[in-house]
């Protein structure tokens, strides 16, 4: 039985140094960000509780997170390297909500 | 009567016979949509020990397993701006598109045991500990997704099922998304409770 087993496998990890030096286009020194955008489908508890337990924020900053996705169509909700965002898009993805990365 | 209700760590799930009974048949849908459209369903095995492909993966076709496997690049405010990042969008499914789709079914699979130990169609109480109860939310999140690509659901919902004729074939399935979209809450609820 594998609440271990599927506990571990929930949090999907980017394979690194398999990354094929590409995109030239892409400044180094540019921070990239997570965005989750709003759909119709994803509820407002459901989507406060995924960031609560992806990120480790406290329920206000959850919400308030959850509500610019809900009326602006968009949040950014984390920042870092390449490596980190793509992790975090995954792990969303894992969770069901619309995520992308992109350079801010 | 299908109840939630929260007892310290565990979560009792009491099931009606009719949700206990609709559910592994979405569950098994999903999770035949993930299987048969898979990246990692034709590869070789030296593949399939790495763990992805050896060339990028382009979206999916389906629209519901676009919601489910999203592209992971954008550029600018529009998700669906970024041109120039669909070969980034597709170098990350290679990476990631197997196992994504791995952790989906291995959720779906979960719900469809629980659901299994109740027996044939029965309802019953089932008793959920947090972390089990996580991966429901995520398993019954992607049925929900699925469904509303099917139905087409809209931020206006209520409009639609309002002017839905009686005898509209999608009358089922808007039911079937009624009642995963009150569980769903129920369960994130009795979890943050």
């Amino acid at each position: 039985m594998g609440h271990h087993e599927a506990m571990a496998a929930a949090t999907p990890t980017v394979e690194r140094n398999q990354r094929p030096a590409d995109d030239e286009a892409v400044d180094p020194e540019r921070p990239w960000v997570t965005i989750v955008w709003n759909d119709p489908v994803n509820l407002m508890s459901y989507v406060t509780h995924v960031f609560q337990k992806l990120f480790g924020y406290p329920r206000e900053k959850a919400t308030k997170l959850m509500l610019d996705v809900h009326h602006k169509g968009r949040a950014v909700v984390s920042t870092g390297s390449r490596e980190q965002m793509e992790h975090d898009v995954a792990r969303l993805h894992a969770a069901g909500l619309w995520a992308t990365l992109q350079q801010d | 009567m299908t109840t939630v209700r929260r007892t310290g760590d565990t979560i009792e799930l009491s099931l009606s016979d009719g949700d206990a009974a609709m559910l592994p048949l979405l569950a098994e849908q999903v999770a035949a949509l993930l299987d048969a459209d898979s990246t990692t369903g034709s590869r070789d095995p030296l593949e399939a020990m790495v763990g992805f492909a050896d060339a990028p993966v382009a979206a999916p076709d389906d629209p519901a397993l676009q919601r489910l496997l999203p592209d992971a690049y954008s550029a600018g405010d529009q998700p669906g701006d970024g041109d120039d990042t669909t070969e980034m969008s597709e170098e990350f499914r290679r990476l990631m598109d197997g196992e994504l789709r791995r952790i989906k079914a291995e959720a779906l699979r979960a719900l469809q045991s629980d659901l299994a130990a109740l027996g044939r169609d029965a309802g019953g109480s089932l008793m959920l500990r947090a972390d089990r109860a996580e991966i429901w939310l995520q398993a019954l999140n992607d049925i929900r997704l699925v469904v509303a690509s099917r139905l087409d659901v809209t931020e206006d919902m209520t409009e639609v099922v309002r002017n839905l004729a009686p005898d509209d074939p999608r009358i089922p399935l808007f039911v079937a998304y009624e009642r995963l979209t009150w569980l769903q809450e129920s369960l994130v609820a009795a979890v943050d409770g």
